[in-house]
């Protein structure tokens, strides 16, 4: 059994119990980074939360490079809540290249973007992305709106065991 | 968020459907609920062809609620064809299921299903799952334009 399985097997017993998951938080906007996270502990997320500035930062966490091949400090997220503008690599760019990982590609990925433009939300679930949220202008819309999204996420949904886990045998004919 | 919006159930047992369209009324104003048998009717539902052809009585669905096990079309073939669909791909569509099996979760995840919802057994817990649902796919989730 691997850290996400064991992450799932918790989440499977105490739908309430999220202490042991990690959620990967990326965005280049230090101020975002900020008010998300203070929102998640205002509303009681007990996740492990890493916090990543660009698409490539969400590569080599998820690949397991340098100082992230340490699977305790940096365990494989239960989900991803990703920014789209970034630097280096952007949100766009780690949609095409997550959902080609056959070991990565199940990892629920929620765009979480300042934009509403149809043509960025079409684009987003074209390349894959779970769900599209814009990004709230005030920090009590951005409550709500992040109190939504994990109680949708973390209480009501079953997330995917991550990595060499196959789908083989499913039940369904 | 433009345009009214619209949920597609595709799940073949009536009693859930039932509870599924209680909850519905009960937790949402203003949202058309239509409800198809299997993978195939939704097929036919999506494509506007049969007796769906009238798009004004049976609009493209916000968001697309599916069950896995079902005859004829099962929510895995649903997923395989719909997500071949240049225009109809983007369709949110979320699994709602019994099955705790967890290659049947991983498997609806790469088969493109935004997201796996555990199919409850009571009217409440049914209608709690659905606020949740409601709340976050049509009020707080960016949807992409149809058509």
């Amino acid at each position: 059994m691997n850290g996400t399985q064991k992450q799932n097997k918790a989440l499977e017993g105490n739908p309430g119990m999220y202490r042991q998951c990690t959620i990967l938080i990326v965005d280049d906007d230090e101020n975002d980074i900020f008010f998300v996270k203070r929102a998640f502990t205002e509303i009681n997320v007990h996740c492990a939360f890493q916090m990543l500035k660009n698409g490539q930062e969400v590569v080599d966490y998820l690949s397991g490079h340098g100082a992230y091949a340490d699977r305790q400090k940096y365990p494989l997220p239960i989900m991803i809540l990703m920014d789209l503008k970034m630097p280096i690599m952007d949100g766009f760019e780690v949609l095409v290249w997550l959902r080609a990982r056959p070991g990565l590609k199940v990892i629920p990925t929620v765009v979480f973007s300042s934009s509403d433009l149809a043509a960025d939300i079409t684009r987003a679930y074209e390349l894959g992305a779970n769900s599209f949220m814009t990004k709230s202008v005030t920090y009590d819309g951005l409550l709500l709106k992040l109190q939504t999204l994990s109680q949708y996420w973390l209480e009501h949904c079953k997330h995917p065991n991550v990595g060499e886990a196959d789908s083989s045998n499913s039940a369904v004919a | 968020m433009a345009g009214k919006t619209s949920i597609l159930i595709v799940e073949d047992d009536a009693g859930d459907a039932y509870f599924l369209e209680k909850a519905f009324e009960r937790v949402l104003a203003n949202c058309a609920v239509h409800r198809v048998c299997d993978g195939e009717e939704a097929k036919a539902y999506l494509q506007g062809v049969e007796k769906f052809a009238d798009r004004r009585a049976y609009p493209l669905p916000s968001v697309i609620l599916l069950d896995l096990k079902m005859p004829r079309m099962n929510g895995f073939e649903f997923l395989a064809w719909l997500r071949g669909e240049p225009e109809l791909k983007i369709i949110p569509t979320v699994v709602y299921s019994s099955s705790e099996n967890p290659a049947d979760i991983r498997k609806a995840y790469e088969m493109g299903a935004n997201s796996f919802l555990h199919k409850r057994l009571s009217m409440n817990a049914t209608q709690e799952t659905m606020r949740s649902f409601a709340r976050y796919w049509l009020e707080d989730c960016g949807r992409p334009p149809l058509e």
